[in-house]
């Protein structure tokens, strides 16, 4: 029981780390359908760009943060209207992003070299101790993280539910066809979803190097998460960061009581199951169950 | 003619031979346009010793600091005189620390006629060890340490078993800092599994009680997770077996989990990256260490002079086994008069008390050399000795 | 000479990655990222069984074939009718599955310590310990396997996982087996895989799972988007393309040595985004089968465009 708690409260952390990634990537794809894969190597370079101003420059803190997240927001907008627009379709963009990927990945390596670099330790490292059984202590700057995440929740479900640009998006998200016919301005949709996205990637790129420090693939692992989540919600932001702290939950679970090398194993079988599961059998096919194809220009 | 459907003999014909065509002419194309840049034949009786490391990737920097020692070793041999009456050369072959590119780098330099190759990394030597038997080759290792090494047939380490270091240290341990309980992590490798295994051999035989076992990925960043456990456990000290920058990880992450206990580490723990990562949290830190210390005797304080010339910090111990290795080596050639493994290997094993960098140096049965473990504990950001 | 022979060797493996991957993901558009996982199986079959169980080389790299394409089977059996996109996330939680099984299986792979002494194949005269022997081996196991896809290639096989990529009303329409059809172009798909495994790890006498980890699984998607997706001869012009890259990089003299990983990675890189912007269908777009086949046999059917990739 004395390692459950601890292990629970770390799950959650880690659950809301993958969280605060997640939300970014699923409003990108909810809203375009588009698979930003370039997104974890964005992130990992604001990582990068946070531990340039704030570690080696000495900036403060507060206006590294402002000018870290302006430019996360500003290199997704970026790369939506000048390298993926052009691009024929949804398919393809993956693909283009995943090469751009691997291109920021090396870039940083070639400036930063290949192993982790961190950011000197701060105040925001002191550790409180949580109320209940065992011993948990928790960092300041993974409250923050978890409260960046909680917030970056609330904000985007309000916004989505009680706002008439939340209502044009989940227009959006629901039939781009339509809203555009109806005269929502889906190219604009797009920009913004793109800039918020990119700036709840560049919040996570923060947490991660605040965290455990940033090297040149940490986008890697972060993105494919970001992407587990986004396909497991079926289409609702609220369900993102649900089953992001269902992950972290399950993981503390299985460490445990099982050897912790054996997590990574099981939450992947249990991942495989579960779309097992929910697989259409052969017998009564969905017509969606297609592979993709050309739905002409996500503008 | 139709064979089945959808294929004649003229299409398999034709089929067979551009695929013919293909296969044969990619390496064919490759092997002529490869010569200028492949390994040039020795000239005359020049001696090449060849030299398998990461040059990039993430253990770059363990290839630049072997090099960086080697190159001074070659001048020194060679101002003096060179091997057999030329200057000795080695040959650098980057393997991005895979095992597949070490292979096709080996096979390269038994081409050219190297027979002697410097080399690093268990994974890579376990992985070399057949294709040095099979061409009749000699490895040399400056830097892998797994204690399973010794099963194998044609490789001389230069740099003593990790198991030497965990057993001395399981020693120290009980004797120094009456441990009596310890909590081992370490990297889910050759390297960290047998260390592992060694330590718990050896402490158990003492007496003492290994109260939890932990594993972490090679690169792992964060181990909370395996050190909230290890907390649970309530070791009196934890040792950590992990790589460069591993290490600095688990002993800033144990502090801030509040463990309390004794921090233990080996070789690796002593790296400047574990330092910046971790800061205070390696304070008060005890282990032991195949090291390279500057007071070690007149040759140490001149080969650090030289190192810090050329590469603006320091040397560690793997520059400094590199540095060896290339002077033991160029002596036996010396010795007896070629570079012939099976010659070579006998003037290694008869080596007593040569007097290298890192102290009087002798190999053992195992073929491994044992030279005197470096005791430490890290005080004030500083590595000092470990006193009684 | 020897380093153009093991060059030549990895190459070789590459394109029978890349033959077979394009059967299901050319041809059947299933697109997935557990080609290496199945590489490992096929790898790790045919090294446990040389070397704990003795049995001769070349049965044990059949075997790993064997052995992959039934894995591969059992996955598409239970998976062949999810979305698209829950498609490819299983193929890569899939992917996670196999190798974290067989780094954690240890007392059978020995996990992240790598199995060694992994033997070559013999025939009747002797081991081919020789790089030149086990070149010309893996020489003719190519070619052998080039001929079979090729032909796969041609076959109404290939024109119904086409029609089933397209649509899959049509190929029910048409009386055949839509499920059947998935699971015999991706057990096809995952033969070859598990053979080229099995031939890496004798050629490097060494197994380890991250030689089959995640990103073999993405370089080999990208052979086919280099060299073209649902061509079979651009399956194998993308694999020796992607392949050569590196050695052309390194030989222009131009990168210092540390950084050459990194810059061969950023024209790796590079030269997927210029692709997919400038010619999508890869560097050998997909033909149509079916008018060749027409014209040979002197037929009047009309023609059916095959639809291009992605």
């Amino acid at each position: 029981m004395n390692t459950l708690y601890p292990l629970l409260v770390n799950g959650l952390l880690e659950g809301s780390r993958i969280g605060i990634a997640g939300l970014g990537f699923a409003l990108i794809f909810f809203t375009t359908r588009e698979l930003h894969f370039a997104y974890g190597a964005a992130l990992a370079g604001a990582g990068y760009l946070f531990f340039q101003l704030f570690g080696r420059l000495a900036w403060p803190g507060w206006l590294t943060v402002v000018v870290v997240l302006a430019a996360s927001a500003a290199g997704g907008v970026a790369v939506k209207v000048v390298l993926y627009r052009p691009l024929r379709d949804h398919l393809a963009i993956l693909l283009f992003s995943f090469g751009l990927a691997i291109v920021l990945e090396n870039v940083y390596h070639v400036v930063f070299g290949p192993s982790d670099v961190l950011p000197p330790i701060t105040f925001l490292d002191r550790v409180a101790e949580l109320p209940g059984p065992g011993l948990t202590l928790v960092r300041y700057i993974d409250f923050a993280g978890f409260a960046a995440f909680v917030v970056a929740t609330a904000l985007l479900l309000v916004v989505l539910e009680r706002s008439r640009v939340g209502a044009a998006i989940q227009a959006v998200m629901r039939d781009e066809g339509m809203a555009r016919l109806v005269g929502i301005r889906t190219g604009q949709i797009a920009v913004l979803v793109y800039a918020t996205g990119s700036l709840l990637g560049g919040i996570s790129g923060i947490v991660h190097v605040t965290r455990t420090g940033v090297r040149p693939d940490s986008g890697f692992e972060v993105v494919l998460f970001a992407f587990i989540v986004t396909l497991l919600a079926g289409g609702r932001i609220g369900r993102v960061a649900l089953w992001a702290l269902v992950i972290g939950v399950v993981r503390a679970l299985v460490a445990w009581r099982l050897p912790t090398e054996l997590s990574t194993l099981l939450v992947f079988v249990a991942m495989l199951a579960y779309l097992v599961a929910r697989a259409p059998s052969p017998g009564r096919r969905r017509l969606q169950a297609r592979p993709v194809v050309a739905t002409g220009s996500p503008s | 003619m139709r064979l089945t459907k959808g294929i004649t003999t003229r299409a398999l014909a034709t089929t067979a031979a551009a695929g013919l065509a293909t296969a044969l002419a990619v390496p064919a194309a490759l092997a002529a346009a490869d010569q200028p840049a492949s390994t040039p034949a020795p000239a005359g009786d020049e001696v090449v010793i060849g030299w398998i490391n990461p040059l990039s990737g993430s253990a770059a920097t363990f290839g630049e600091l072997s090099r960086d020692a080697i190159e001074i070793a070659l001048e020194e041999i060679n101002a003096d005189g060179g091997v057999l009456g030329a200057p000795l050369r080695v040959e650098y072959q980057d393997n991005e620390f895979r095992t597949d590119q070490s292979v096709t780098a080996a096979e390269q330099l038994a081409d050219s006629g190297v027979r002697i190759i410097i080399t690093a990394g268990s994974a890579v030597v376990f992985a070399l060890d057949p294709v040095a038997e099979r061409r009749d080759l000699l490895l040399a290792n400056v830097g892998a340490q797994s204690p399973e090494l010794v099963e194998t047939a044609s490789t001389y380490s230069f740099i003593p078993m990790s198991s030497a270091e965990v057993t001395r240290l399981a020693e120290l341990a009980t004797e120094r800092l009456g441990a009596e309980s310890v909590a081992i992590v370490n990297v889910d490798n050759d390297y960290g599994e047998d260390s592992a295994d060694a330590f718990q051999a050896a402490f158990e035989e003492l007496g003492g009680e290994v109260v939890a076992r932990e594993i972490h990925d090679v690169g792992a960043t964060d181990m909370r997770t395996q050190l909230i456990k290890v907390r649970e456990a309530q070791p009196d000290a934890v040792l950590i077996a992990s790589n460069v920058a591993e290490v600095g990880h688990v002993a800033r992450q144990a502090r801030e989990l509040g463990i309390e206990a004794e921090l233990l580490g080996i070789t690796f723990a002593l790296s400047p990256d574990n330092f910046e990562i971790a800061g205070d949290a390696m304070n008060g830190m005890h282990g032991v260490a195949v090291t390279f210390r500057e007071d070690t005797s007149e040759q140490s304080a001149a080969f650090a002079e030289a190192y810090e010339a050329v590469a603006g910090t320091a040397p560690t111990v793997y520059a400094a086994t590199s540095y060896d290795a290339v002077h033991i080596l160029a002596d036996a050639i010396e010795e007896v008069g070629s570079d012939d493994p099976a010659a070579v290997a006998e003037y290694l094993m008869a080596l007593e008390d040569y007097p290298g960098v890192l102290g009087p140096t002798t190999f053992t049965e195992e073929r491994a050399v044992d030279i005197p473990i470096f005791e430490w504990a890290i005080v004030d950001g500083e590595i000092e000795p470990w006193e009684e | 000479m020897n380093y153009a022979l093991s060059l030549g060797v990895f190459m070789a493996i590459a394109v029978i990655v890349a033959m077979s991957l394009n059967v299901s993901m050319g041809y059947a558009g299933l697109v997935s990222i557990a080609h290496g996982g199945l590489m490992g199986v096929g790898g790790y079959t045919a090294s446990v069984l040389a070397t704990r169980y003795d049995v001769p080389m070349t049965v044990a790299l059949v075997a790993g074939g064997v052995a992959a394409a039934a894995v591969g089977a059992a996955f598409m059996l239970a998976v062949a009718w999810t979305g698209a996109f829950e498609f490819i996330l299983a193929s890569f939680a899939f992917q996670m599955v196999l190798i974290e099984g067989i780094s954690r299986w240890t007392s059978v792979t020995n996990g992240t310590r790598g199995l060694s002494a992994i033997p070559r194949p013999s025939l009747g005269f002797g081991a081919l310990d020789s790089l030149g022997a086990y070149a010309a081996f893996v020489g003719v196991v190519t070619l052998a396997a080039a001929v079979a896809y090729l032909a796969v290639g041609r076959s109404t096989f290939a024109i119904r996982l086409r029609a089933l990529r397209a649509s899959v009303p049509a190929v029910q329409a048409a009386g055949w087996n839509p499920t059947a059809l998935k699971v015999a172009a991706f057990a096809v798909s995952a033969a070859g895989a598990g053979l080229a495994g099995g031939l890496h790890a004798s050629m490097i006498s060494f197994a380890h799972p991250a030689d089959f980890g995640l990103r073999v699984s993405i370089i080999a998607v990208a052979y086919l988007l280099v060299g073209g997706v649902g061509n079979m001869w651009g399956a194998i012009v993308g694999a020796l393309t992607l392949m050569a890259l590196p050695e052309i990089v390194e030989a222009t003299n131009v990168v210092p040595d540390h950084l050459l990983g990194p810059v061969e990675r950023i024209i790796y890189g590079a030269l997927i985004m210029a692709m997919v912007w400038l010619r999508p269908n890869g560097l050998l777009p997909e033909r149509p089968i079916v008018p060749r086949l027409a014209a040979a046999a002197g037929n009047r059917r009309p023609t059916v465009q095959a639809v291009p990739a992605g």
